[in-house]
């Protein structure tokens, strides 16, 4: 089945899914009861994203996760600072990995922890859709930065724009006890499992 | 988006930037113009500037090579983008245009292992190839790295201010 060939509800139902399997492992990495909730779904074509994403020099806290398989692509988990914070604080609080941390050592700690979440999020996120589409994908280790939301994105499309023309943006919200956590997930696949030639036509 | 806290217009421009060029576009201004360029990652700006009738092109560099379709934007490619900067600004000895680049980053941390994806490079060296080209030398650059950079461009008098995510501001 091809990701970007299937209907919206499809799409929907895999992202859905691809949620449901995130908010588990989650909630088992946490030790407590997380709830995700979709916010929205798209499908577009590269040119047309949202213009707010490529504009102005709003910083947000990135983890860039390659996916290969029969399904090959892109994932960036976009995250305002302040929600980045939040998860690292639920993280410390479930395994007391900050307690008492100097404050370089703190960061070194948020940064695990935010590859934790990441790794956990995006890869049984990825996983869900997988199984859904009844696919192969194969998540690679995530990686962090932090930038402007503009140029993450900027760098993301450029990366897709060799072998595609399509995006998958996913608006949603973790909640922890009450506190919502809202990522954003784009998706580029670059590589598609049916024999039908994938979208793009550059050949750099 | 609405994460991290939105700057002012930068200090070095002092005012709203009155053409913004996106992705893959290129865009002309005149003297009175800021052109700005948000969020530039792996992609190039090229600013192309007339030291006397204060024109100046920007183009938006997505990638470095392909194939053009009609609907294309000008400056998805760094060939066709240089070629129309160039057209642009009219008939022009070499000697009487600024040539500015910025960019071609790798922000995000590809794995090794993932093909063609080191395109902050490529786009630059397809740049500099089309540059030789025309005849064009670089006078100005402040390219590579790991950081994103949103760019001012003046066409007034051809300053171009870059800005990073740290709020770092370099002129050209």
């Amino acid at each position: 089945m091809n990701l970007l060939s299937s209907s919206v509800s499809d799409l929907k139902q895999a992202v859905v899914q691809g949620l449901a399997a995130a908010e588990s492992a989650l909630s088992e990495l946490l030790g407590r009861p997380v709830q995700a909730s979709l916010i929205s779904v798209t499908e577009a074509e590269l040119s047309q994203v949202d213009a707010s994403w490529l504009s102005g020099d709003d910083v947000a806290v990135a983890l860039y996760q390659y996916f290969d398989g029969s399904l090959a692509g892109h994932c960036l988990l976009l995250m305002e600072p302040d929600a980045a914070a939040a998860v690292s604080r639920q993280l410390w609080d479930a395994t007391g990995a900050g307690a008492g941390t100097a404050a370089p050592a703190r960061e070194e700690t948020d940064h695990s922890a935010l590859l934790e979440f990441g790794n956990i999020l995006t890869g049984r996120f990825l996983s869900g859709m997988a199984d859904h589409l009844q696919i192969e994908v194969l998540p690679a280790p995530p990686a962090r930065t932090v930038d402007t939301a503009a140029a993450l994105f900027n760098s993301l499309l450029a990366a897709g724009a060799q072998f595609s023309r399509r995006i998958v943006t996913v608006a949603a919200a973790f909640s922890v006890e009450g506190l919502p956590i809202p990522v954003t997930l784009a998706l580029i696949p670059t590589r598609f499992p049916d024999p039908a030639p994938a979208p793009g036509r550059d050949t750099p | 988006m609405t994460a991290g806290q939105a700057g002012p217009v930068p200090a070095a421009a002092g005012r709203e930037p009155t053409v913004v060029v996106p992705m893959g576009e290129a865009a002309v201004g005149g003297p009175g113009d800021l052109m700005v360029i948000y969020g530039l990652g792996s992609c190039v700006a090229l600013a192309l500037w007339h030291r006397h009738t204060r024109r100046g092109a920007l183009c938006h560099i997505v990638l470095p090579e392909g194939s053009p379709a009609p609907e294309d934007p000008p400056a998805r490619y760094a060939g066709p983008a240089v070629d129309w900067a160039f057209n642009a600004l009219g008939p022009a000895p070499a000697a009487d245009l600024v040539v500015k680049l910025a960019g071609g980053a790798s922000v995000l941390p590809v794995p090794k292992h993932v093909p063609l994806l080191d395109i902050g490079r490529r786009n630059l060296e397809a740049v500099n190839r089309a540059l030789a080209r025309l005849g064009l030398r670089i006078t100005a650059a402040a390219t590579g790295g790991s950081q994103g950079r949103t760019i001012f461009f003046q066409p007034g008098d051809g300053r171009m201010t870059i800005r990073t995510a740290a709020r770092e501001e370099q002129v050209l």
